[in-house]
């Protein structure tokens, strides 16, 4: 049985520590890692709930394959009410936190109440401590992790922490494990420092029965040979994400000077396959992965030399090269390496700094404003030094701490429109003009502007007669065409359910689009016993979707809030952009078809109670009916 | 010196021992009736006068410790050969432990460069007992004799001990770079035929490749306990992240393995076939000794206190299979895959 059937419930206010059990039909109908996080965050965590009080909870959630032998199982999702948006926060990591909770016994850890000090939770084999962290104060994440192993003297204890951005107050801090691997989106580092957690180390000894060995091991080999001999197995390996920066400038939609257009002439130097060739030392996975993407690097030259860490990821290296106009690559690892240290969100950070650069540009703001900063395209100083003012919540970065929306309402009304953020929550390096599927699945995201709760891949196929038989139009396999893409949204939508709530790696099930429904429930039934089918998973990751709509509808959006900055809707790409130029974003159309794969009110956005009895969410459909929204 | 000297059809050894007939003479010899064209290495030239005396593993480290200590040799190969009646006879010198030997026939098997020699394809020479015996009409190129002599002791070896690890060497190129002459090393049964040596497989570790995944740890541990542990698994990944180290440690079935040598209890034995260190849990006292004889850190202490060693899965380890860089591989060095 390769579920815990476990949660371990911490209050920090009173310093109990319970152990609870997860019933079987709770985890058949959730499936485990978001869909359990989000089971619980809609029951406990109410809209009068601040986000920073000590009524928020904090859920870090491992799903059934988490720690079992599937390529990239080492995923957690960490989900809370998030303090940026005031909505529905979760963010996934890798690394080895997640299947290392899973040997300790526990599925799922509830963190709820606050310290009066700062401490961090041990979890060890079945049972937890909460133990003083005052010492840790102060540290940036590289060398928490290493002082909490130092001190707990075992190599082996993963350690998820925050930093110091998190500690001052910055909204869009994250949590960190394994150098690197963040879950940084949302602010779920915020919320733990609201709690004066520093952070949770966890080890276990203990081992995952599957229930049929010899089922799990024969299907595992099979898709580690799907893998291996898929066409993305060797440009993943070798260049990870960061091979988008050249593609997507080639498709001329890579996102630069703060989406001003879509082609960044210094593109060849900052990426991913210039790093590779230069830097690249080895590749680095995540636990147990057949496609390690992440790459260890050293810069051996330049202003920024001697620099070593993992990574970066498209999003870091293209926020801070394309996105502020840098073109040295020392430069852009500098500002991600920054980001990763202080424990902050990459793409939040580089549209606040992005966003002041393009208030400078427009003379919105002058150097009054910014203390001095000169903040013109490129100036590469000027961005790691307000990543440095971020942190320490200082002069101009003070400002920008709390996200680009209250950033834009301190500096006044005529500011928001350059505000790129959807539901509070800042969107990615990509120009969704260029990318039509990716744009509706950024609009429509359940926790604000993000691209990876649907990674609709399946419009760089340009395959029509594979459009017409998925999705019923040939369109939809295009990425500069509309027609199609609500069907292929709400399809992608669920297969990052399903990898999220499995809790493995987006990289296999959405864009290679490996193991089916049908193939994920003869796994788990193999792995865990329970009575999985292709159609209860198929239901339970809609399931799983409508209870974050319903979550977020409780908070307050409808339709309205289904919607990109002004910029992508009403001005074209302009001419360079090659491939791309002249594309705006159908977004109405696309709305409309998507709520109606949905099955959801096309007015309002609303989730039906019909629809929500249809998928046994009868508690939540009488929930949303005592406040009026069914 | 000389006074060891015997000739090896009466003997058996791993030393090759006499005297070159002085340096400059062999530099051009008759053979066979046939000229061949040879000369010595500059160690062997500068030391010649007497004897020549080449180190065999000049690598240091563990692997040469390993055979030396396995008692054939010291470590130093002493070479020698004198031409009498266009013939070359080499002459070997008493070693222990060693009771048979095998002999060998050297195949010209590719010329890929320009060797301006008269050799073909096919020409080969014997090593029958002691002496070297190029038949007559065959072509041997001397330089590229005397630079296999070190190889042919140790591949007329043939021997039952536990510890031998002689490399598996098939094919040799001749030192000229120009030449490119590729020689193959056949070893020959009663009749004279070539037989087909036993290639003995064993975990190989680059450490500069690891990923750090772990998947090799699920592997092992899903393969030998039946469930997802790392913790018991008998392959573990030692990291040290900021500095971007990730080292597999792994039993590498050393050839003159010094955990089984440190064990005081006698738990320790070697598995005849895959030459994999087995551990008999029932004496293993969890002294920890072969831990601390153990170059690689390789052993692992589970919760039951006893040592746990990897035992290659009885021949087919499942963790290389679950390696998608190529970090640990089971083979030989060398192998081409």
């Amino acid at each position: 049985m390769s579920y815990c059937g476990k949660a371990l419930r911490v209050n920090l206010t009173s310093g109990s520590i319970n152990v609870e059990d997860l019933s079987e039909e709770l985890l058949l109908g959730c499936i485990g890692g978001r869909g359990l996080n989000m089971v619980r965050l809609y029951d406990e965590v109410p809209p009068e709930v601040d986000a920073l009080s000590p009524e928020n909870k904090l859920f870090l959630g491992v799903g059934p394959l988490t720690g079992t032998a599937f390529p990239g199982s080492g995923r957690i999702n960490i989900s809370a009410k998030s303090p940026q948006t005031g909505k529905l926060g979760d963010s996934n990591a890798g690394g080895f936190f997640g299947p290392e909770l899973k040997f300790a016994g526990f599925d799922q850890v509830i963190i709820e109440g606050q310290a009066t000090e700062m401490c961090y939770l041990l979890i060890k084999d079945g049972g937890a401590e909460i133990r003083p962290a005052q010492h840790l104060r102060g540290l940036e994440v590289f060398a928490t992790q290493e002082k909490v192993r130092e001190e707990l003297a075992d190599p082996k204890v993963q350690v998820a922490c925050i930093g110091l951005a998190a500690e001052n107050g910055v909204k869009y801090a994250g949590v960190f494990c394994n150098l690197v691997r963040a879950a940084a989106r949302t602010g779920m580092g915020a919320v733990m420092a609201s709690k004066n957690l520093k952070a949770v180390a966890v080890r276990g000894t203990g081992g995952l029965v599957p229930h049929d060995r010899l089922k799990v091991e024969a299907m595992l080999a099979a898709i580690d040979q799907q893998i291996r001999g898929h066409a993305e197995f060797q440009p993943r390996v070798l260049l990870g994400t960061t091979r988008l920066v050249h593609a997507l400038n080639e498709a001329g939609c890579l996102a630069t000077r703060h989406f001003q257009t879509g082609r960044f002439e210094g593109a060849e130097a900052v990426s991913g396959e210039y790093l590779a060739e230069k830097y690249k030392k080895k590749s680095k996975g995540c636990f147990s992965c057949t496609i390690p993407c992440s790459r260890f690097f050293e810069l051996t030259d330049g202003e920024y030399a001697g620099l070593k860490s993992e990574g970066p990821e498209f999003e870091g290296l293209a926020g801070f090269s394309s996105r502020v106009g840098v073109s040295d690559i020392g430069a852009a690892l500098k500002g991600v390496d920054l980001c990763n240290r202080y424990g902050m969100d990459v793409i939040s950070t580089s549209e606040c700094i992005s966003f002041a650069m393009e208030l400078y540009q427009r003379g919105l703001i002058t150097l009054e404003d910014t203390g001095g900063l000169d903040l013109s395209w490129g100036n590469s100083e000027s961005v790691l030094e307000l990543i440095r003012q971020i942190t320490y919540r200082q002069g101009f970065g003070d400002l920008l701490a709390d996200g680009v929306v209250k950033a834009a309402e301190r500096l006044g009304a005529d500011t928001a429109k350059y505000a790129m953020h959807v539901k509070g929550l800042e969107i990615f390096q990509a120009d969704p003009r260029g990318l039509k599927g990716y744009a509706l699945g950024v609009a429509v995201a359940t926790r604000g502007g993000d691209h990876l709760r649907a990674e609709p891949s399946f419009e760089f196929t340009e395959n029509p007669q594979e459009g017409i038989r998925r999705f019923g139009a040939a369109e939809s396999a295009f990425r500069l065409e509309y027609k199609g893409k609500g069907r292929v949204v709400k399809f992608y939508e669920e297969r990052c359910v399903l990898a999220d709530s499995l809790n493995v790696c987006k990289n296999t099930l959405v864009n290679m689009e490996i193991l089916s429904f049908a193939e994920a429930a003869e796994l788990l039934r193999a792995d865990t016993g329970l009575a999985f089918t292709e159609e209860g998973l198929q239901k339970s990751a809609e399931r799983i979707m409508n209870i974050e709509r319903a979550y977020i509808a409780r908070e307050g959006v409808r339709r309205r809030d289904d919607t990109l900055p002004q910029r992508f809707l009403t001005e074209p790409l302009p001419a360079e952009c090659g491939p791309s130029a002249g594309s705006v974003v159908e977004l109405e159309p696309m709305l409309d078809e998507y709520y109606a794969a949905r099955g959801w009110d096309k007015a309002t956005g609303l989730p039906t109670r019909k629809g929500l009895e249809a998928l046994g969410l009868d508690k939540i459909a009488a929930d949303l009916a005592k406040r009026g929204l069914v | 010196m000389t006074k060891r000297v015997q000739r090896a059809n009466e003997g058996v050894s791993l030393a090759l021992l006499g005297m070159w007939n002085g340096p400059g003479r062999c530099r051009t010899s008759r053979v066979g009736g046939v000229v061949a064209a040879g000369s010595l290495p500059p160690l062997a030239r500068k030391q010649a006068s007497d004897h020549a005396i080449f180190p065999v593993l000049d690598k240091p480290g563990w692997e040469a410790q390993a055979f030396s200590q396995s008692g054939w040799h010291r470590g130093y190969l002493y070479l020698s050969s004198l031409i009498q009646d266009k013939r070359f006879f080499c002459f070997y010198s008493q070693g222990e432990g060693v009771t048979e030997m095998y002999n060998l026939r050297v195949v010209v098997e590719e010329i890929r460069g320009f060797c301006d020699l008269p050799m073909v394809p096919g020409d080969y020479f014997e090593v029958q007992g002691g002496k070297i015996i190029v038949p007559p009409g065959k072509h041997i190129c001397l330089w590229a004799l005397q630079s296999l002599m070190p190889m042919l002791p140790l591949k007329q070896r043939k021997i039952d001990e536990e510890n031998d690890w002689v490399p598996y060497t098939k094919r040799i190129c001749c030192p000229d770079p120009n030449g490119m002459v590729i020689y193959r090393i056949d070893v020959l049964d009663e009749e004279n035929k070539a037989v087909e040596e036993e290639v003995r497989p064993r975990m190989l570790v680059d450490a500069d490749k690891c990923s750090g995944c772990r998947a090799c740890e699920l592997a092992c541990s899903l393969a030998n306990f039946g469930q997802f542990a790392p913790d018991k698994a008998l392959i573990q990944i030692a990291k040290q992240e900021t500095a971007g180290i990730d080292a597999p440690l792994v039993c590498r079935q050393c050839g003159n393995a010094p955990c089984i040598a440190a064990c005081p209890a006698g738990a320790l034995s070697k598995e005849p076939v895959t030459k994999a260190v087995l551990v008999d849990e029932e004496r293993c006292i969890s002294c920890r000794l072969c831990l601390k004889a153990c170059p690689f850190d390789a052993i692992f202490f589970g919760k039951n206190g006893k040592a746990g060693i990897c035992h290659l899965c009885h021949g087919n380890p499942s963790c290389t299979r679950k390696c998608s860089v190529g970090a640990i591989t089971f083979g030989r060095k060398g192998d081409v895959r």
